[in-house]
């Protein structure tokens, strides 16, 4: 064999080698995944929370407190009117600003100082959450928000 | 033919094909779910109406599939013809099959209006990340 001729052969395949991987690359990327999981979303409705999600606070039953940030979030399966009972507080002369969100819709928006009650009603498969967002301690005063009740009431 | 040439051609070749068949792009999305639902923001907890010098969190409800995410949020301030939008945020975390509801960063604003941003991305087996949500809302300082 001719040194031209080891030349040439090494030559395809780089050409067969770099083919592959082309070709593999794209088998990854329309082919299915075996690591592929289904998102909530992607199964049938389920019932969700209430749940918190925040770096300090409690949940018990229906009940909350957020010591800082966060966010209590449910999700209902069927039509429901939703009532919420939160109670904020000062400190700073600023109250404790909430947002309550279903979906991408925000029903509420506000600095809650004393108790407000929201009723909203959601449709099924949405997402409830109502969130803390301006936690604050100022000369000893604490800013937290508390959900005193989340109560869920089946819509006919 | 030159080996010169020869080599030339093989890499124009393998070039040609990988462009062609829309390789870039398409490698993005290796190890992502194609289908949109599988990345969703679901719901945008965020204030619109704010004090000024106050510290305020925005937070985002987030369906992800299995995997590394990161956010990236921007506040781009919109009464200052050619104003700099300076203000990001990011944050990464690892998604599992349950929604979370996360910070997507904090800020202390002066008085104005702006508009905030919001992008999601998820991580591809090639360890890029893909933008997969993004989402925007009005802000208003006083």
């Amino acid at each position: 064999m001719s040194a031209r001729s080891v030349s040439g052969g090494w030559q395809l395949a780089i050409a067969y080698a770099a083919t592959a991987v082309v070709a593999s690359l794209i088998f990854a990327t329309v082919a299915p995944s075996k690591a592929r999981h289904e998102t909530p979303d992607q199964v049938a409705c389920e019932p969700f929370g209430p749940a918190l999600f925040a770096p300090s606070g409690r949940l018990e039953g229906t009940e909350a407190v957020l010591y800082t940030y966060g966010t209590l979030s449910a999700r209902s399966c069927r039509p429901e009117t939703v009532t919420l009972v939160m109670r904020g507080a000062q400190a700073g002369g600023v109250a404790s600003h909430t947002v309550v969100s279903v979906g991408m819709e925000r029903v509420f928006e506000g600095e809650i100082d004393g108790t407000r009650r929201v009723r909203v009603d959601v449709e099924p498969g949405s997402w409830l959450a109502v969130s803390f967002v301006n936690d604050a301690s100022v000369d000893g005063e604490d800013r937290n928000l508390w959900i005193d009740e989340v109560a869920f009431e089946a819509r006919h | 033919m030159s080996r010169a040439s020869r080599w030339t051609l093989i890499v124009a070749l393998t070039s040609a094909v990988a462009l062609g068949l829309g390789l870039p792009p398409a490698a993005q999305w290796v190890g992502l779910r194609a289908d949109p639902e599988a990345y969703r923001i679901l719901t945008l907890n965020v204030p619109t109406e704010l004090r000024a010098g106050e510290e305020y969190v925005f937070i985002a409800g987030i369906a992800a599939a299995p995997g590394a995410i990161r956010t990236v949020m921007r506040i781009c301030p919109t009464d200052t013809a050619g104003a700099p939008c300076r203000f990001q945020r990011r944050r990464n975390f690892t998604a599992n099959s349950r929604p979370t509801w996360r910070s997507l960063g904090a800020a202390k604003l002066s008085p104005g209006t702006y508009r905030g941003h919001v992008t999601l991305l998820a991580e591809t087996r090639l360890g890029a990340f893909r933008t997969v949500a993004t989402q925007s809302w009005d802000l208003h300082v006083r």
